[in-house]
């Protein structure tokens, strides 16, 4: 309800991590059914509960609504009255408990959940309004029975569910009455709309209404007279005019909250307050704030005068109630679900300074300051009507009667409320200071964890690191302190024992001090602090773990510098001890999450000198990494991506204007990739990653070492193990997922489905680096092909795929492009004029190229004896037939060998899937280009041979117009 | 065969000089022979007698006291006939005096308004007879002019110097105790509830219950002037005080005025009907007291 943007946002960041503050801030606000199942479960009692066993004979209840029976009908005179009393007198005293039966609580819960059931039944099955109103009556009887004080809260829980259910029952039944029946068929032809005026209720229903205001304002017994009244309370709807009702409402509730004064047990009068207080929030959201404010000021003067005043003064003599708890704070305790909830509907309403600064003048001006009212008021209230009067509560705080609230429950409330709304800037520092001074004399640190949390937050979001700093000394005091005392208590225990069970709470505060460090600071300084790294040696391993963690998130966020080697080593090793953390036993999910966070703190580290040794900090950063972060693929693969970027990130600096010493470092960052890639088990990776680090090799001009990469990746891709999927379009993988992570951080972006595909992906790639390169010095012109085709045609590829042919395809595009005058692009300019002209490429590429078209010939022919293909891989075969006539018409003499191939291939792609399907789009194209390479394209043909070539080409065509 | 009577007003409340509506509604199973339908409008202030004591007084003035007619009025809704199978409704109406008494269900007295429905029927079957009560309000019964203007607020103090019928040597034994409160008004508007305040001061031995007591007085007599007999009986008692309450807070003294078992004031040549309020006191250690209070009831005249 009251949930600013602000405050949302800040439980959502402490929401992943720090359950402990903000999150719980705002849940149980006026929510009655969480509120409800606290309360069962914490008033309970060991005790037999006396239950007037009138109350459980059916029979004996008063007769309402009976003729017969209505005590209005018989004859009573004063006499009769009075000879009525004595009698009455004379049975209380023979009879004396034996009246009573005990139940213990299970009974008696078990004899309410009855009654709930039994009310609705009579209501619902036998229509009997008469018994329903009795129960209820029974039930609220209940209510002003109070010898178990400790159970009086649950069992007040209890009773409000039956009048809850009556309530609604008499409300549904009203609003039926209300609809229009048609009287032939008996439907219902028109039902009262959800919202309406009582112009809208018929008259019946308004006398059917009137009838039970009427019943029920009979009733002889107070309270029972009181609950069904409250319970009652949302009908009042019905009877009311619009202009009038909000008036006649805010009369009707004020002469209930009046009226509870009539009950003297407080704890019973309190709770008819609590359930008038509840009924309001459901039916009268508009209710005066006088009324609200009336019914807390009753119920303030009713705790106060009947219990908390010295028992001398005690107005009601409950000594023995209270004498029955051992410690007054106990019996105050049961007070709290009344003082909590009277509090929330005042402080939901309130948005208004003068309402707020009105009530808190009259809890001021009475004698009696407790912090048990003094802490629902902060709770309740808006935090900006809190910190804009914060000075003066802080005094209230300061001389709060502590004995029935701990005063460390009081400021962790006034804390939460200053984290969601901030003082004003003047009187921050003065606030703050008047609260340390007394939360530094909270001597447990049981008590002192939960401030220190909630006011970590505070400082972090409007001071400097410098009281942050006081606040973690402080911290740091109280935990040495703590641990003193206590060894020194119990001898046999260790020191840090004193603290062991609150390990989990100070990893807390540490968290919410990473989780909100002032804007603007770096983590540098807070490792400068004084005793935070000695709080943090206190704690355990793995709670050490999980503050190390929001240590590199919030690096990773603010992207911080490393001046200081000292700082960057001691969070390393925080990092080592995470890294370190991961066993096999860990489950995927966290490592995952793990080998994220590192590879951000990996990416956020930066160094600040503006010379080129920053790039060697970088480097050495980099190996030290790969010595203590070896267990994850991913941050490898990430080393070596970073590794290559350094690269990059020198050549924008020099401009690529090198010199040896800079060569030299690239030398190094190379070899650093070369020796770091082996390391990754997964082959695929692996060879993508030599890849990428040859083609910035070949950028830089170090061909010999690109050669080895190259030569390696070929190698590794021989060794990816195949992976067949059944169905190519949804399938995920080990493999996908670790794909997709690489997506992440950055290099590799496709997604790739299977083996297959990846290795059809890799080659292409592969091919197009191996076209930038100068051939081989000493192996030949396509040494490098060969060694790929060959890895190819050994490579294990599924029989049903086109993987192979595709592959070969993209051999036959590379040679093509071998074959021309100029390369299309190349790192190295001069290179290809080196070898261009010479005869032996072209006549090895012929040899390579024949054979490699045989080849594909042969696996097309196998592909044809498999029967059951699915259309997908139909499809791509066509596909496939397609390019590598492309390829043919624009890179092959189209001698009459060639052309019939071709045809044969048309004839293939046909077979394979209609032309249609192709559409006729794709077949022009595929013939225009044919023509257009015959035609002009190649220059190198002389005019005879383009002739030859036409005539060729109009064979084709007639050849392929045939079919 | 089935006979009700539908007074078509939810609230079955008139006014007098007001036309009373409604039908008869008949539902058969199958066609009915019958020998008239029969509809008698009846109002009676009564003299009534159910309980058993005192027998011998009230023989007296309920032998001579006779029923005082208010209204009467007879009609055939339907002659001899047949009645046909289902639902049929026979409509009625006629039209109240001007002057009447309210309606008012008392122990000895009251004021009743009915309309009894009488269908005969063939020698060997019994005939059918029903009745419907319905409400009369008498605006401006027990009013005078300016009443509900001049609210007097009735200032009460309980403690045992106040006490009346205890003998004095024996005053000392009662226990201390002071409970002061006021009454709105001790004029009551029947459709506004009885209103008021009360404060423990203080108290020496524990309240267990202050109760409100609404009581009525009848007065009945055989001729002017002769004997007469007069009873207060009560009405309903309502518990306004639970346990001790605080010292010095106002709590309410409230009731809504039952309809039916109150009437504005009522008098007739040998017959009146008051009402009053008592305010009792029931201490832990058994003693009691009552403070009384007469209350003047009226209808306010409709404007």
């Amino acid at each position: 309800m009251f949930s600013k943007p602000a405050e949302v946002s800040a439980s959502m960041i402490t929401g992943q991590l720090n359950v402990g503050v903000g999150n719980m801030r705002r849940k149980s606000f006026l929510n009655w059914p969480a509120k409800k199942v606290g309360y069962l479960k914490k008033y309970t009692t060991e005790k037999n509960i006396p239950v007037i066993s009138k109350i459980l004979d059916q029979d004996a209840g008063q007769n309402y609504g009976d003729d017969s029976y209505d005590p209005r009908n018989k004859i009573i005179t004063p006499e009769e009255r009075r000879k009525m009393r004595l009698e009455q007198l004379d049975t209380e005293k023979k009879q004396g408990r034996e009246a009573e039966q005990y139940m213990n609580q299970q009974e008696l819960l078990k004899l309410l959940e009855g009654l709930n059931e039994e009310l609705s039944e009579a209501w619902n099955v036998t229509n009997d309004r008469v018994k329903s109103l009795k129960i209820v009556i029974k039930c609220s009887k209940m209510l002003a029975t109070n010898l178990v004080p400790q159970f009086y809260p649950s069992m007040f829980v209890l009773v409000s569910e039956v009048l809850d259910t009556f309530g609604r029952l008499v409300h549904t039944r009203i609003r039926e009455k209300s609809s229009t029946i048609d009287p032939i068929t008996n439907r219902v032809t028109a039902r009262l709309p959800t919202k309406f005026t009582s112009a809208d209720v018929s008259e019946d229903a308004k006398e059917m209404c009137r009838n039970w205001f009427y019943k029920v304002a009979s009733v002889r017994e107070l309270i029972g007279r009181l609950c069904v009244e409250m319970s009652l309370l949302a009908c009042h709807e019905y009877l009311l005019p619009e202009d009038k009702k909000q008036a006649a409402l805010d009369k009707e509730v004020s002469r209930l909250i009046r009226s509870i004064r009539g009950i003297g047990d407080p704890l019973v009068a309190n709770y008819c307050r609590l359930y008038l207080a509840r009924k309001i929030q459901d039916h009268i959201p508009t209710l005066s704030f006088e009324n609200r404010s009336s019914l807390y000021h009753d119920m303030m003067e009713s705790i106060y005068k009947q219990s908390l005043s010295p028992l001398e003064t005690i107005d009601r003599i409950n000594h023995d109630v209270i004498y029955q708890m051992n410690v007054p704070g106990q019996y105050i305790d049961l007070f709290v679900p009344c003082i909590d909830y009277i509090s929330e509907t005042m402080g939901k309403e309130c948005q208004d300074e003068t309402q707020f600064t009105f009530i808190l003048e009259k809890y001021q001006n009475t004698n009696w300051r407790d912090a048990v009212f003094l802490n629902a008021l902060i709770r309740s209230f808006d935090a900006k009507l809190i910190s804009t009067n914060i000075l003066n509560i802080v005094q209230l705080c300061k001389v709060a009667n502590d004995q029935t609230c701990a005063k460390h429950i009081l400021y962790a409330s006034l804390g939460q409320k200053l984290c969601a709304s901030s003082p004003p800037q003047n009187v921050k520092l003065e606030v703050l200071n008047e609260i340390w001074k007394v939360v530094t004399k909270i001597e447990s640190l049981n008590d002192y964890l939960p401030i220190s949390n909630v006011f970590m937050e505070f400082v972090c979001k409007n001071f400097s690191l410098k009281q942050v700093n006081i606040l973690v000394n402080d911290l740091y005091k109280h935990i040495l302190q703590s641990s003193t005392s206590t060894s020194s208590s119990d001898a046999s225990s260790s020191s840090s024992n004193g603290i062991e069970h609150l390990q989990q709470e100070i990893q807390n505060v540490l968290l919410t001090l990473f989780e909100h460090l002032p804007i603007g600071e770096t983590i540098i300084q807070v490792f400068h602090m004084d005793h935070l790294m000695n709080i943090f040696d206190l704690l355990k391993l793995s709670f050490q773990l999980q503050v190390s963690q929001s240590i590199l998130k919030i690096i990773s966020i603010r992207k911080m510098t490393f001046d200081d080697p000292v700082v960057l080593q001691s969070i390393f090793d925080l990092a080592k001890s995470i890294h370190d953390s991961i066993n096999p036993l860990t489950p995927k999910s966290t490592q995952d999450e793990i080998s994220n966070l590192l590879i951000r703190f990996i990416t956020a580290v930066r160094f600040n000198t503006f010379n080129n040794t920053r790039f060697e900090k970088e480097l050495n950063f980099m190996v030290e990494c790969r010595r203590h972060f070896h267990h994850f693929d991913s941050i490898k693969s990430h080393l070596v991506q970073n590794t290559l970027k350094i690269i990059n990130d020198l050549n924008v600096y020099l401009n690529r204007k090198h010199s040896k010493k800079t060569i030299d470092f690239i030398k190094a960052c190379v070899a650093y990739c070369h020796v770091t890639i082996p390391s990754i088990d997964d082959q695929l990776i692996r060879c993508k990653l030599y890849l990428l680090t040859s083609q910035f090799c070949a950028q830089n001009h170090l061909l010999a070492q690109c050669d080895v990469l190259i030569k390696q990746s070929i190698q590794t891709l021989f060794e990816i193990p195949l992976v067949v999927m059944t169905t190519t379009t949804t399938t995920t993988t080990n493999n996908v997922d670790h794909e997709e992570n690489n997506n992440n951080n950055g290099m590799i972006v496709e997604v790739i489905k299977s083996t297959s595909d990846q290795i059809i992906n890799v080659v292409m790639i592969l091919i197009n680096t191996l076209i930038s390169l100068p051939n081989h010095p000493e192996h030949g012109v396509l040494y490098l092909i060969r060694g790929l085709v060959k890895v190819i045609n050994d490579f294990p590829f599924p029989k049903s795929n086109c993987a192979k042919l595709k592959c070969l395809v993209a051999v036959i595009t590379y040679l093509n492009c071998k074959s021309q005058f100029k390369l299309p692009f190349g790192f190295v300019n001069q290179m290809d004029e080196l070898f261009m002209e010479d005869e032996q490429v072209e006549s090895e590429c012929l040899t390579v190229g024949n054979r490699i078209l045989d080849e594909i010939v042969n696996q097309l022919q196998d592909l044809e004896l498999i029967s059951d293909l699915d259309p997908f891989t139909i499809k791509k075969r066509g596909e496939v037939i397609l390019e590598l006539i492309n390829e043919l018409c624009f890179g092959c003499d189209l001698n009459r060998e060639m052309i019939d191939l071709i045809v044969e291939l048309f004839k293939k792609s046909n077979q394979i899937v209609e032309w249609k399907r192709f559409g006729d789009g794709i077949k022009r194209a595929v013939m225009v280009e044919s023509g257009v390479a015959v035609g002009g394209g190649n220059s190198r043909l002389t005019i005879q041979e383009q002739n030859q070539y036409k005539q060729g080409l109009v064979l084709l065509f007639n050849k392929i117009h045939d079919e | 065969m089935n006979l009700d009577i539908v007074i078509k007003k939810a609230d079955r409340t008139f006014f007098p000089g007001e036309k009373v509506r409604g039908v008869v509604r008949l539902t058969s199973k199958s066609e009915t022979k019958h020998g008239g339908l029969k509809l008698q409008a009846d109002g009676e202030v009564a003299f009534q007698y159910t309980g058993s004591s005192n027998m011998n007084v009230f023989d007296v003035v309920m032998n001579s006291f006779k029923p005082i007619k208010l209204i009467e009025f007879v009609t055939d809704l339907a002659p001899a006939g047949k009645i046909p199978e289902g639902v049929t409704e026979i409509p009625f109406e006629f039209v109240l005096k001007n002057q009447l008494y309210e309606t008012y269900h008392g122990v000895y007295l009251s004021v009743r308004y009915k309309i009894n429905v009488d269908m005969k029927m063939g020698i060997f079957t019994r005939d059918i007879k029903k009745f419907a009560e319905f409400v009369v309000h008498n605006p401006g019964q027990g009013y005078e002019q300016g009443m509900e203007l001049k609210k007097e607020p009735r200032e009460f103090v309980m403690s045992p110097s106040s006490l009346q019928n205890v003998k004095r040597n024996l005053i000392t034994s009662v226990p201390e105790y002071k409970i002061s409160g006021r009454l709105s008004t001790t004029r009551c508007d029947l459709s506004e509830p009885f209103e008021g305040e009360l404060k423990v001061e203080s108290t020496a031995v524990l309240i267990k219950s202050i109760e409100l007591q609404l009581v009525r007085v009848e007065t009945c007599s055989v001729a002017e002037g002769g004997s007469s007999i007069k009873e207060a009986t009560e009405i309903q008692n309502l518990q306004i005080v639970e346990g001790n309450p605080i010292k010095n807070v106002n709590i309410p003294i409230y009731m809504v005025l039952p309809r039916l078992f109150t009437s504005p004031f009522l008098m007739g040549n040998n017959f009146k009907v008051e009402f009053e309020a008592n305010l009792i006191v029931l201490f832990e250690n058994g003693h009691q007291i009552t403070e009384n209070f007469p209350i003047h009831t009226y209808r306010r005249p409709r404007k």
